[in-house]
């Protein structure tokens, strides 16, 4: 085939994209669980490791740049490298809410609001990015479409959580006048209700991915 | 890694290497314009110069040019000069070695061995075997030195040692010819000493490829030079005899320039501007000759560029290449090949009758008119097809239809080519003699120039212009020059025929010098016109 | 690279793609390829014979006004074949025979006693080359108007009581300021064009052309031969004259169709034009997945 070099830099580009996406979900991954078993060294691992994601986010973003500038390509690969270019923004701002998460669970007590589910909700959004990248490394677009309304499910259950903490937090009886018990459930309450949002973005940012990939594989604007 | 031999970028300057070709060069080239002046005689071959006489200077010299070349080659072999000699000599130098040895052999058989066919053929055939053999074998550095070496020194010892000489003649049995000494050991150094110059080149430059490249510059140059003293001596020989009987008489300001009833002093050349024969002329000229030939250079002129012009427009542009232009092609070069005592013999029998019932200067233009036709059709063809095709397609891009692209563009850029054509046959036609003698001649030394501006008559009846002028014979120059020289009829006390001849000759070159001279200014002019960057 | 017309396991056949898939379902979608404004130029089953070479099959296309078309292809596509048609250049091949419609304006131009004189003013041609004769620039471009008898000069003309002069100067300032060369050679106008440099030269080619006051622009590869600050000048150029012109541009150089084309139509190995349609659709998003190929460099 011709242009074999410029066959590759394309195929290196998209295996690049994945490992990114395979090292942000890894992150993730280490953050929930830290943050489901209130692992303090393991969140603190994620928390120190956010330098490896940006730079590699920064190498994605030379490498397409040089993409465009040396090769000019039209169609589908630009397309492609386009897409590429902005979904590796998302994937670092995934990266950022894993780091979020990993301080979370430095700072937070768990032993309050257990009945708030918050694991079902990050297997949720970590399902939804998975599949983002699967259907980045296939250029699938029905399951681009799937994800898009996987977001709303997310987002319910992202509500009723938010909805949950609040509601404990009217019925929780604390001695008003132990200020420090006070403000432990303040911080508590903000650092949860901060947590869902977070996870809630990640559902969004997934969202984002695959919509570029739908773009990127159909010319279909649609989910951007 | 090929297997190319590696040498270094850079020769060193090896001394010898370099200064003995140039002298062996240099020393040829003397004998090589010494062996032709021998035969010009300008050098007495019985005679002695610097004490030795001159047939052993000219065998000396190829002794010389052999022992020199004998010391290149083995200088090379052995490494004492620095060179890059190829594998073998080559092709060339084989078989022209070869072809010398085969020569020398066969000579040698006939001599001692008999004249019959075996015995020199069989000779031959072995000596040219050896001699491309030892040419061949060696390495390019003995090779292309050692036989001819050798070849040369033969020579030289045969001339030197006296065995052929001024007064030796050989007539040899299978041949009636007589070979003298006198003429042979001049012509045997000039062969000689070429084929030194070229292996002395050759090692100059350290063989190779290079060497090679700078023997034949110097063959090359060799012919060359050979050709411009032909044409210098051949020049100077007619100015030196012709000069001074043109000049007979002339002075800067004894003559008189006519200008708007202004009369101003000018050249006078009197042999020039005179008539030949009359009663008060103390100095006979060649006037009506001169007249006579530009009128037969323009009538001819005029008559053949139209048509050639325009027939080569018509065989490049519009006529299909197929038969039709292949045959014209070939009956172009059939006429342009035909001697021009053939179109006289035309002249004399077809348009001779028909026209003017004598010989006549309308006739000898027509005749030479068609000698020069050929030559203008065939370089227009050339000129016009060298146009290229862009102009073409630009200018029917443009919308312009094809006959006014051919009048602007396509015969504006063939015009140099065309000029040049027309110089070319101008300078033939205007010295050609045969078909002059036979057309349109008359009377080669007449009172007077003929007045053809003066003699056009208009009538009512066909053919409604006459001219008389134009149906009577005439001279020209080289008609002339051939009556005075050939015939000897010229009858004036003031110059002998030759003399005369002489004076005519040269009047001639300078007349066609500046016809050619009008031709190169014009094709400069439209050549700039064209390209003026 | 192989000779286009030799089979290679890279070329492209008529029906399928590098992958082996067959191209069918596009071969007549982009036939409704619709654009705003008038159709200048249209070609209806154009087909081009050189000789027993098939070097064009069956083109149906409609070029709009006032904008810029290009024609883009591997070499040996026929799309230099096609464009010649236009201005039936391909008359002057003798092995070439053309099959088929050409409109201009709605009227046919291959019928019997067409002027071809008119047509070849109304649609002048730029060549890859620059081809400028050689006189000088002033003579270069009055040329055409000369010939057709627009502008008369010189000793005859005044005789006659007519002297141009000052329309011809005018006509050459004219042309010159609209091919973007006036201020570069309004001070040598009277020397000869052969002296210009290979931009300026091919400028002078498309001033004499506009010259000619021609409704539509041929070219063929004009900037293929020139560096690229004078491409860049060329690519400018043709950009001003699509808003009085329409142009029709071969070109070899994918982005430059791109940069410069409002509509682009590409032609594939044998003569067949294989997609049409807006420059933009082409180059983001083509339809034909043999296109797709071909300019993403997939096969050449």
């Amino acid at each position: 085939m011709t242009r074999d070099e410029y066959q590759q830099s394309l195929a290196a580009l998209r295996t690049d994209v994945l490992a990114m996406g395979d090292l942000v979900a890894d992150r993730l991954d280490r953050a929930l669980a830290a943050l489901s078993t209130v692992d303090e060294s393991a969140a603190r691992a994620v928390a120190d490791a956010d330098d490896a994601v940006d730079q590699r986010y920064l190498d994605l973003e030379s490498e397409c740049i040089q993409l465009l500038a040396r090769q000019q390509p039209v169609a589908s690969d630009l397309r492609f490298v386009a897409s590429s270019f902005k979904i590796v923004t998302d994937l670092e701002r995934v990266g950022d809410l894993a780091v979020n998460l990993a301080q979370y669970t430095l700072a937070a007590d768990r032993k309050r609001f257990e009945e708030v589910d918050l694991s079902s909700i990050g297997d949720l959004a970590r399902d939804m990015l998975d599949d983002a990248m699967t259907a980045y490394r296939t250029d699938d677009a029905a399951l681009c479409r799937a994800i898009a309304e996987r977001d709303d499910e997310l987002d319910a259950l992202c509500q009723r959580a938010s909805e949950r903490v609040v509601r404990d937090l009217i019925e929780h009886e604390v001695d008003e006048g132990d200020s420090w018990a006070v403000e432990e459930l303040m911080d508590d309450v903000s650092r949860l209700l901060l947590v869902v949002r977070d996870l809630e973005r990640v559902g969004d940012h997934a969202v984002n991915i695959a919509a570029r990939t739908l773009y990127m594989a159909e010319s279909d604007p649609s989910l951007v | 890694m090929s297997n190319v031999e590696r040498t270094g970028l850079a020769t060193d300057e090896s001394s010898v290497g370099d200064l003995l070709p140039s002298a062996l060069i240099a020393a040829a080239s003397v004998a090589f314009l010494a062996s032709w002046a021998t035969i010009f005689q300008w050098l007495d071959e019985t005679g002695t110069y610097l004490g030795v006489p001159l047939f052993h200077l000219l065998g000396g010299s190829l002794f010389v040019l052999a022992a020199g070349l004998v010391i290149l080659g083995l200088g090379s072999h052995f490494g004492y000069i620095d060179g890059t000699p190829s594998g073998n000599a080559g092709m060339t130098v084989g078989v022209v070695f070869g072809l010398l040895w085969a020569v020398v052999g066969g000579l040698v058989a006939a001599q001692w061995g008999g004249n019959a066919p075996v015995v020199w053929l069989g000779g031959a055939v072995v000596f040219g075997l050896l001699g491309a053999g030892a040419a061949l074998s060696p390495r390019e550095d003995l090779g292309s030195t050692l036989p001819i070496a050798l070849l040369l020194a033969m020579v030289g010892y045969v001339v030197v040692a006296g065995h052929i000489n001024a007064g030796w003649t050989w007539t040899p049995g299978w041949t009636g010819a007589e070979f003298p000494g006198s003429e042979l050991v001049p012509a045997l150094v000039i062969h000689g000493s070429l084929l030194g110059i070229w292996s002395a080149a050759k090692a100059k430059r350290g063989y190779g490829a290079q060497g090679r490249q700078y023997g034949a510059y110097w063959l090359i140059g060799v012919a060359v030079f050979s050709m411009l003293g032909v044409l210098g001596l051949l020049i100077a020989f007619i100015v030196v005899q012709g000069l001074d009987v043109m000049l007979t008489g002339a002075s800067l300001t004894g003559g008189s320039l006519h200008l708007f009833g202004v009369s101003i002093p000018w050249l006078e050349v009197p042999f020039v501007t005179n008539v030949p024969g009359g009663l008060f002329v103390d100095i006979p000229g060649v006037m009506p000759a001169v007249l006579g030939t530009l009128w037969l250079v323009l009538g001819a002129v005029s008559f053949a560029v139209p048509l050639g012009v325009g027939a080569a427009i018509f065989l490049t542009e519009y006529a299909e290449q197929g038969r039709f232009t292949q045959l014209v092609e070939v009956a172009t070069n059939g006429l342009w090949s035909t001697p021009s005592i053939v179109f006289g013999l035309f002249g004399l029998a077809f348009l001779v009758p028909r026209i003017s019932g004598g010989n006549s200067i309308f006739v000898g233009q027509l005749v030479l008119g068609f000698m020069l036709l050929p030559l203008v059709l065939i370089t227009s063809r050339e000129a016009i097809k060298a146009v290229p095709d862009e102009y073409r397609d630009a200018s029917a891009a443009l919308g312009v239809t094809k006959w006014e692209t051919i009048r602007s563009v396509v015969v504006p850029a063939a015009l140099p080519g065309v000029i040049t054509g027309i110089i070319l046959g101008v300078g033939r036609i205007a010295g050609e003699t045969a078909p002059l003698l036979l057309v349109f001649g008359g009377s080669p030394f007449p009172s007077a120039g003929p007045q053809v501006l003066q003699s056009f008559r208009f009538s009512t009846t066909p053919p409604f212009v006459t001219n008389d002028a134009l149906l009577s014979p005439a001279s020209a120059l080289p008609y002339q020059l051939y009556s005075s020289i050939t015939a000897g009829v010229f009858d004036h006390p003031a110059f002998s025929s030759t003399e005369y001849g002489w004076g005519t000759a040269l009047v001639l070159l300078l007349v066609v010098i500046g016809l050619y001279a009008v031709g190169v200014g014009s094709r400069i002019y439209f050549r700039r016109k064209l390209h003026n960057e | 690279m192989s000779n286009a017309r030799v089979e290679s396991e890279d070329v492209q056949t008529i029906e399928q793609t590098t992958t082996g898939e067959t191209d069918e379902r596009v071969r007549e979608a982009w036939l409704d390829y619709e654009f705003t404004g008038e159709t200048k130029l249209s070609t209806t089953d154009l087909d081009v014979y050189y000789g027993d070479d098939h070097a064009l099959k069956g083109v149906s296309i409609d070029i709009p006004a006032e904008s810029v078309t290009a024609l883009i292809g591997p070499s040996g596509c026929g799309k230099s074949t096609f464009l010649r048609c236009l201005n039936r250049m391909n008359d002057r091949i003798a092995a070439a025979s053309v099959d088929g419609s050409v409109e201009l304006d709605g009227e046919e131009v291959y019928q019997d006693g067409i002027n071809l004189v008119e047509l070849r003013k109304r649609v002048g041609m730029v060549f890859q080359a620059p081809n400028p004769f050689p006189k000088s620039v002033r003579d270069n471009i009055s040329y055409g108007p000369r010939k057709h008898g627009d502008i008369e000069t010189g000793l005859l003309a005044r005789l006659f009581g007519r002297d141009d002069r000052e329309k011809e100067q005018e006509l050459v300032e004219r042309s010159l300021k609209n091919a973007a060369l006036w201020d570069e050679v309004n001070d040598r106008l009277d020397d000869n064009a052969l002296g210009l440099s290979g931009g300026q030269q091919q400028r002078l080619c498309i001033a004499r052309c506009l010259a000619t006051d021609p409704e539509v622009i041929l070219m063929d590869e004009p900037a293929s031969a020139l560096d690229p600050i004078a491409t860049a000048k060329i690519e400018d150029l043709i950009d001003d004259l699509a808003e009085e012109y329409t142009v029709v541009i071969v070109t070899h150089n994918m982005q430059q169709a791109a940069r410069i084309s409002d509509q682009t139509a590409v032609f594939l190995t044998g003569g067949q034009l294989v997609e049409y349609g807006d420059t933009d659709q082409i180059f983001e998003n083509p339809r034909s997945q043999r296109v797709e190929d071909y300019i993403t460099g997939k096969f050449g």
